[in-house]
């Protein structure tokens, strides 16, 4: 189980960022698109449901 | 399908949304909220981020005791104890040199600063005092246009530009000239408050109000339809975790959007002049930097409003207001980057010209360990205002008792989250009005 987030919706508003337990979601601004750390994700799926424009889906 | 049945139901638990809801089911109306993220508050609450408490979109009560949602508060009986701390009123930066204005006649003595001579102070004032107190200009040229008319004076147009950015996050020449000061007049003189864990603490006591009572506040539930039939609105198909629900309703409340409001409804519903004034709302973009700092990079606690610079006009530090906000020695600085035109720009070229302002109004960033913290893109479904400030707002939607809420329909005089509650409170009203429990 894992995340994948679809660059094309993707705002870059990081509300995603903020709900994430173990910070590891970035949205870097070279690109003002989010990405994730897999080391670091725990796959508690939660930014899911935070994410505004639906741009996170289960992988 | 489950199915469920109340008086109203509100998709979306933003502040507009809840003071709605809070008015209504304090009143007797059986209230569902439907909120699609797990925590309450949208765009107006405060979340915990590596040891930081920071805002999502709203920092403070900007209308002081008078503010909409600490009224909607009051009127509900809802919990108002707790401690409010007021961000006092910013220092200025005029050609190398911070001056604190008077707390009432700030703007005069800014103009009186920077006027050639007192010829053109008096003009000026003359002419913002007239619209100010007189009649306010045409919504037919943007404040910008206006402006220029009144003077030529390039510093009272930066001056009057960086408060417009404060005021409704838009520049001058973006924003319709007879609301920017019906804003201007609404907002002057007012405290700005931050409760003791932000705004968090008015959308959780809010929400306290309406679960006990019998209010339902329903979190990870994503409404996908609004039930229409003959010109009426009849109730809420939704998805959450225990899967599909139906919500029959007399009233639904839409606080995501009037775009959205249209989409789930259908656009058959609407006559075609509505449909076109919902496509034509734009929402407010911008760039919002968070930086973090060993001890502050400022130490005047309202901030500092600067007008040489070239993105960022405010800068405040919130940790000076709350050193509960921010881990110890630590500081937290937020500035907004309003970009010169709405659409087109680079982002990123909007964050390296940020990124020069702080180093250029803050020298010792980097000596005191700065740090970009969050750099934030408001845009889309997550703007820092779904519409600019204009003087048609209409919170009635073609469909009967469909109702939006929330900041693309703040009435008339009103900015971004208060002007957003004070569309909750105007509909709750209408709606006790037109249908008796």
């Amino acid at each position: 189980m894992s995340i994948k987030i679809d660059q094309s919706k993707c705002i870059g508003c990081c509300v995603c960022v903020l709900s994430c337990p173990t910070y590891a979601l970035f949205v870097p601004w070279e690109t003002f698109q989010c990405i994730v750390d897999r080391d670091l994700c725990n796959q508690c799926l939660e930014c899911i449901d935070y994410c505004p424009t639906d741009a996170i889906e289960e992988a | 399908m489950e199915k469920k049945n109340c008086d109203v139901v509100v998709i979306g638990s933003g502040i507009g949304g809840l003071c709605a809801a809070a008015k209504l089911s304090y009143a007797g109306y059986k209230t569902i909220v439907l909120e699609r993220m797990p925590i309450l508050g949208g765009r107006y609450t405060y979340v915990d981020y590596k040891g930081y408490h920071v805002k999502r979109g709203v920092p403070a009560l900007y209308y002081g005791q008078r503010d909409p949602s600490l009224i909607t508060l009051k009127d509900v009986h809802g919990d108002v104890d707790f401690e409010m701390r007021q961000i006092p009123s910013p220092k200025w930066r005029i050609g190398g040199k911070d001056y604190q204005l008077p707390e009432k006649g700030g703007l005069w003595h800014l103009i009186s600063l920077v006027s050639r001579d007192k010829q053109e102070e008096e003009k000026v004032i003359a002419e913002l005092r007239r619209v100010f107190t007189w009649r306010e200009p045409s919504d037919q040229i943007t404040f910008g246009e206006w402006l220029l008319g009144a003077t030529d004076n390039r510093t009272i147009y930066a001056i009057l530009n960086s408060w417009c950015v404060q005021v409704m996050g838009a520049n001058a020449n973006e924003v319709a000239a007879g609301e920017s000061v019906r804003c201007f007049r609404n907002f002057t003189g007012t405290q700005h408050l931050i409760p003791q864990n932000g705004l968090k603490t008015i959308i959780e006591s809010l929400a306290k109000v309406i679960t006990s009572r019998k209010g339902e506040l329903l979190t990870r539930v994503k409404a996908h339809k609004i039930l229409v039939r003959a010109g009426m609105a009849k109730g809420v198909e939704a998805r959450g975790p225990d899967g599909e629900l139906q919500i029959e309703a007399k009233v639904v409340i839409s606080n995501i959007g009037p775009k959205k409001t249209v989409e789930l409804s259908g656009e058959q519903h609407f006559d075609r002049g509505y449909a076109e004034e919902v496509k034509a709302l734009q929402p407010l973009t911008g760039l919002h930097l968070f930086v973090t700092s060993n001890g502050p990079l400022y130490d005047w606690p309202g901030g500092l409003y600067t007008i040489e610079t070239q993105r960022a006009v405010v800068w405040i530090d919130w940790t000076l207001i709350w050193p509960e906000f921010s881990p110890k020695g630590k500081n937290l600085m937020s500035f907004y980057l309003k970009p010169e035109h709405r659409f087109g720009y680079n982002p990123q070229k909007e964050y390296e010209i940020g990124m020069a302002d702080l180093v250029a109004t803050f020298p010792r960033f980097k000596e005191q360990g700065g740090e970009v913290l969050q750099a934030r893109h408001y845009q889309g479904e997550w703007p820092f205002a779904r519409a600019l400030p204009s003087s048609e707002r209409h919170q009635k939607t073609p469909v009967e008792n469909l109702y939006n809420v929330g900041d693309a329909v703040n009435p008339q005089g009103w900015i971004g989250g208060s002007g957003a509650a004070q569309s909750g409170r105007m509909v709750a009203e209408d709606i006790m009005k037109r249908n008796k429990v």
